[in-house]
């Protein structure tokens, strides 16, 4: 009777893809670095963040002053040939300087800043979330508001105002990067928090006389904590896309210092001249933004399984419910 | 004796998935003949639903993998059949009663849409036809003010309502085999007895064959002719009801029985099956029942059980099928 | 219904009036609102008689009410580079933006749901992988380095398409193509989920065993039931159109709101900064309401609340 097998089902999908498998083998428990050997995207988006982070703790130290030094018989020098020094291999900007110097240096603010930004934004997010869903109706319906009123309104232009009427630095643009990523870690907090403090051990905490603080502390922060987390990888690649289209607009950090979107609006003059001037930052935004993606991707499909057994009741974690 | 409408042979599904294999049915084999009412018992887990969609061809695949055997419907290869074919068949002669209406019926459209669909699906009728038809089929299922009725949507309907519907929909074309799979499950107990009345009456009346998907002991007493008992995706035991009920003749239908209250075991203790039904990724060796087994010997435990002939009718797969019988 | 139509009603507009709350503070948090309303170069005479005009010399609470009445009347002040109302200049540069705007949504939303319908059907298939490649990336692009590459390739090298401009159909393509870039990538995601959630429901089931044919089992059960997502969404997408409008009007040079506000900022025109936030924020307004009444629509459980 083996003749009749798979394919005269539904869907005549019979190929477990590798990726599917591997989501699936994931839930066995593997440790994690496993789990991220074995999918191919995931892996080099890790080790290119990887690179970036070198880069962003001793860029700076080690290419300044290659970064600024001026060399007039570089300059625009098209990217491909180590005439000039492996420096120069990714070409010379208009003023002769190294682009590979320069790209690296520049990582520093450009993670720099985007790193704050969400680390600000789920911080103060989280803990108003907490409050928003803990501490009461009225208050919590005070914090929503608030959260519409930054969700309804597009976040370039809020950042565009702000920056207008403050001064462009970088601690002014974290602080509205972080206010337009607020709202995300607002809601998903709340939701969970009104979610988790149904719970029995919630409860039970409670009953035991630990103290509000005590409960959010203890019993509540290690659930939520993973999910914004989750939410924090996807919302690098946003706030890093957001600081660079406005440093490219000319309204985030302004020279000398230098940012990857600052070093494509730089580049934009020299379009037909010297492409790789703008494309090449470009490209290291685009690689990082989709290196960030990728791997919270894969950190959802990681966590997923556990968050479920995390907040279901442990007994019907596997049992062969196949009698749908 | 006629051919029967549908014949599973020795049908083998797999879920695979987290590295493991669940085994959901290792060889079930069934058959029904026309007009006739049979039942498949079991418990949930006992593979029953399962075998149900692989005969309507609903399981997702993967997680779920037909290995193995055959389904016949009038003589024809279901599994081997175009998706395109055997789809022109679901609803005009096999149509299925799912078990929780709510959401089974597509929520964003109204009712009397949806069973007009079927009309329009099987090219039967259309528009306004196909919408007055619809209000006759509500009608017929005792759905009080169909035409308007007919307008509403799943959620604005009681649960036993909802499931008038369902049955609407199953019967609109006719259908010559209607599987009804835990049909009263969702129910309350006072409706779950008008829905089989229902059922019943309207399987009466255009002589259609039944398969009542159940792990309701009463239930089956009540309306099946014959009865498959199901256990870790296996027929157990199979016969007409009145016998089988009576007198099993497997170790687990017996312990079933002894489990729940019966008119003539009144003033005995009930005695519920100890342990739970096998984790179907791990099967037990030999007979799937022998750890939960009164009857259970070395045997049991290493070999699998044969298929008996308890009398001329009926089957059981037991090691002990005499010591059964007679403890009964 | 109708208290859930009101609800988000109140909701909305709780929003706009803390938007337009916040302007006011902000525009005085930094000191002196003269500076922000008149050029640097203003003598003081010109500052004192603009602070008294527009009541900036008295209390809080009365500029407040001044501030209200304005803004009620839609006299936002007088555009400090073009000496015309900044009203009139926001209006006139609205038709660009919701021309752009409204093309892409239409655009990305119909390629989304088709792409997002495909790749949910045969979830892990090669189809479903190159589409999630490909909207992951459309969602991690810049978009302004997008319209640059797109620029040197298509109008610098190729000349194929003019660099930048308003005009007929060649025109369009590379805004258009760049402002969808991001929207899709995120739909298709969004639709992918959605169909996946639907397609494996008991009632795609039912429609299966009645007899349904399977492309009225994804295009009309499935996606009909998915659509409620999609329009859950569809206000952040406006919300984020908007965000690439700017960048897409400002680097095509396309004479919409985008480019006017950047173009404001950059010359330090308030009174256009500060109409421009009005006027979106209103039509963001209005557009929630719109897809408070459409998701009422799509969904009769709602509907009969």
């Amino acid at each position: 009777m083996s003749r009749l097998t798979r394919g005269y089902v539904t869907n005549e999908l019979n190929i477990m893809t590798t990726a599917e498998q591997e989501s699936l083998i994931i839930r066995r428990g593997s440790p994690w670095w496993r789990m991220l050997l074995r999918d191919r995207f995931a892996l080099v988006a890790a080790l290119w963040l990887f690179v970036l982070t070198l880069c962003f703790l001793f860029g700076p130290l080690l290419f300044e002053d290659a970064a600024t030094k001026l060399n007039l018989r570089a300059r625009n020098l098209p990217p491909g040939s180590l005439e000039h020094g492996w420096l120069m291999y990714l070409g010379g900007d208009a003023l002769g300087r190294p682009m590979l110097a320069r790209l690296i240096v520049a990582s520093r603010n450009t993670l720099a800043i985007a790193l704050s930004a969400v680390f600000v934004a789920m911080i103060v997010g989280g803990i108003l979330g907490m409050i928003a869903g803990y501490v009461g109706r009225s208050v919590g319906h005070v914090i929503m508001r608030f959260a519409d009123i930054l969700q309804s309104f597009p976040s370039l232009l809020l950042a565009v105002v702000v920056l207008y009427i403050l001064e462009p630095n970088v601690t002014n643009l974290v602080i509205v990067l972080a206010i337009t990523r607020l709202p995300i870690y607002l809601r998903v907090t709340r939701a969970e928090v009104l979610e988790i403090r149904e719970r029995v051990f919630v409860d039970a905490a409670r009953a035991l006389g630990g103290s509000r603080y005590h409960i959010l502390r203890r019993h509540i922060t290690p659930v939520v904590a993973p999910t914004l987390l989750t939410i924090l990888t996807v919302d690098f690649s946003i706030v890093m896309l957001a600081e660079s289209s406005l440093s490219f607009l000319g309204i985030g950090i302004q020279p000398p210092e230098i940012t990857w979107g600052l070093m494509v609006a730089a580049g934009r003059n020299y379009l037909s001249q010297a492409w790789w001037l703008a494309f090449l930052p470009g490209l290291a935004i685009m690689m990082a933004t989709l290196s960030g993606n990728i791997l919270s991707n894969w950190l959802r499909v990681v966590s997923d399984p556990e968050q479920r057994w995390r907040l279901e009741d442990s007994s019907g974690k596997k049992s062969g419910q196949t009698d749908a | 004796m006629p051919d029967p409408i549908l014949e599973i042979d020795d049908l083998r599904i797999e879920f695979r998935s987290g590295g493991e294999i669940v085994h959901a049915a290792n060889g079930v084999s069934f058959q029904i003949n026309p007009g006739e009412t049979a039942a498949i018992l079991g418990e949930s887990g006992s593979g029953k639903s399962v075998t149900a969609a692989a005969v309507m061809r609903l399981l997702q695949s993967p997680p779920a993998f037909i290995t193995g055997g055959a389904v016949r419907f009038k003589g024809q290869d279901v599994l081997g059949m175009p998706i395109a074919k055997w789809r022109d068949y679901c609803g005009r002669e096999i149509a299925m009663v799912f078990q929780d209406a709510l959401t089974s019926l597509n929520p964003v459209f109204s009712v009397g849409w949806q069973i007009a669909e079927l009309f329009r699906a099987h090219g039967v009728a259309f528009g306004r036809d196909a919408n007055a038809r619809a209000v006759d089929l509500l009608n017929r299922v005792g759905i009080p003010d169909p035409a308007l009725r007919a307008k509403d949507y799943a959620h604005q309907f009681s649960g036993g309502m909802r499931q008038r519907v369902m049955i609407a929909m199953a019967i609109a074309l006719g259908p010559d085999l209607l599987i009804a799979d835990e049909p009263t499950t969702a129910l309350d107990v006072t409706v779950q007895a008008q829905i089989m009345e229902l059922l019943e009456e309207l399987r009466a009346e255009s002589n259609m064959a039944m398969i009542l998907i159940t792990h309701d002991l009463g239930v089956v007493a009540d309306v099946a002719d014959n009865v498959a008992v199901m256990y870790a995706g296996r027929v157990v035991e199979r016969g007409p009801v009145s016998e089988v009920l009576a007198r099993p003749g497997h170790a687990y239908t017996l312990a079933l029985l002894d489990s729940v209250p019966r008119a003539n075991s009144l003033g005995q203790h009930l005695k519920p099956i100890i342990g739970s039904p096998p984790d179907l990724a791990r099967i037990p060796k030999g007979c799937a029942f022998h750890p939960r087994c009164r009857f259970a010997t070395d045997l049991c435990r290493n070999e699998e059980p044969p298929s008996v002939a308890v009398t001329p009718r009926r089957i059981a797969e037991c090691h002990h099928v005499e010591a059964v019988f007679n403890d009964s | 219904m109708a208290s859930f139509l009101g609800r988000r009603a109140l909701h909305s507009a709780i929003a706009l009036i803390g938007l337009i709350l916040a302007v006011f503070f902000l525009v005085r948090l930094t000191g002196d609102p003269t500076d922000l309303y008149l050029p640097i170069d203003a003598s003081l005479e010109t500052r004192k008689e603009f602070a008294h005009k527009h009541g900036f010399d008295r209390p809080s609470a009365e500029q407040f009410l001044v501030f209200l009445k304005d803004v009620s009347n839609g006299d936002l002040g007088y555009s400090l580079r073009k000496q015309r109302p900044a009203m009139e200049l926001v209006l006139e540069a609205y038709p660009t933006t919701l021309a752009l705007a409204g093309v892409a949504m239409v655009l990305s939303i119909t390629l989304a749901i088709i792409v997002g319908a495909i790749a949910a059907y045969k979830p892990g298939g090669v189809f479903d992988r190159i589409s999630s490649m490909a909207s992951l990336a459309g969602a991690s692009a810049p978009d302004f380095w997008i319209a640059i590459t797109g620029i040197l390739i298509f109008a610098v090298t190729l000349r194929w398409l003019p660099t930048s401009g308003v005009g007929d159909l060649p025109y369009w393509i590379l805004p258009i193509g760049v402002l969808m870039l991001r929207p899709f990538g995120l739909m298709v995601q969004v639709v992918r989920a959605a169909m996946l959630g639907a397609l494996s429901s008991a009632y795609v089931k039912t429609a299966r065993a009645k007899g349904v044919g399977e492309t009225a089992v994804i295009f009309v059960h499935a996606l009909r039931n998915a659509c409620l997502s999609i329009v859950t969404v569809a206000g952040d997408l406006t919300v984020g159109m908007i965000n690439g409008a700017v960048i897409v009007e400002t680097v095509f040079g396309w004479p919409g709101v985008g480019k006017l506000m950047i173009d404001s900022v950059m010359q330090r025109d308030f009174p256009t900064v500060q109409a421009t936030i009005m006027v979106t924020a209103t039509a963001i307004f209005l557009l929630n309401i719109a897809i408070d009444f459409l998701y009422v629509a799509l969904d009769p459980r709602i509907r009969h609340q």
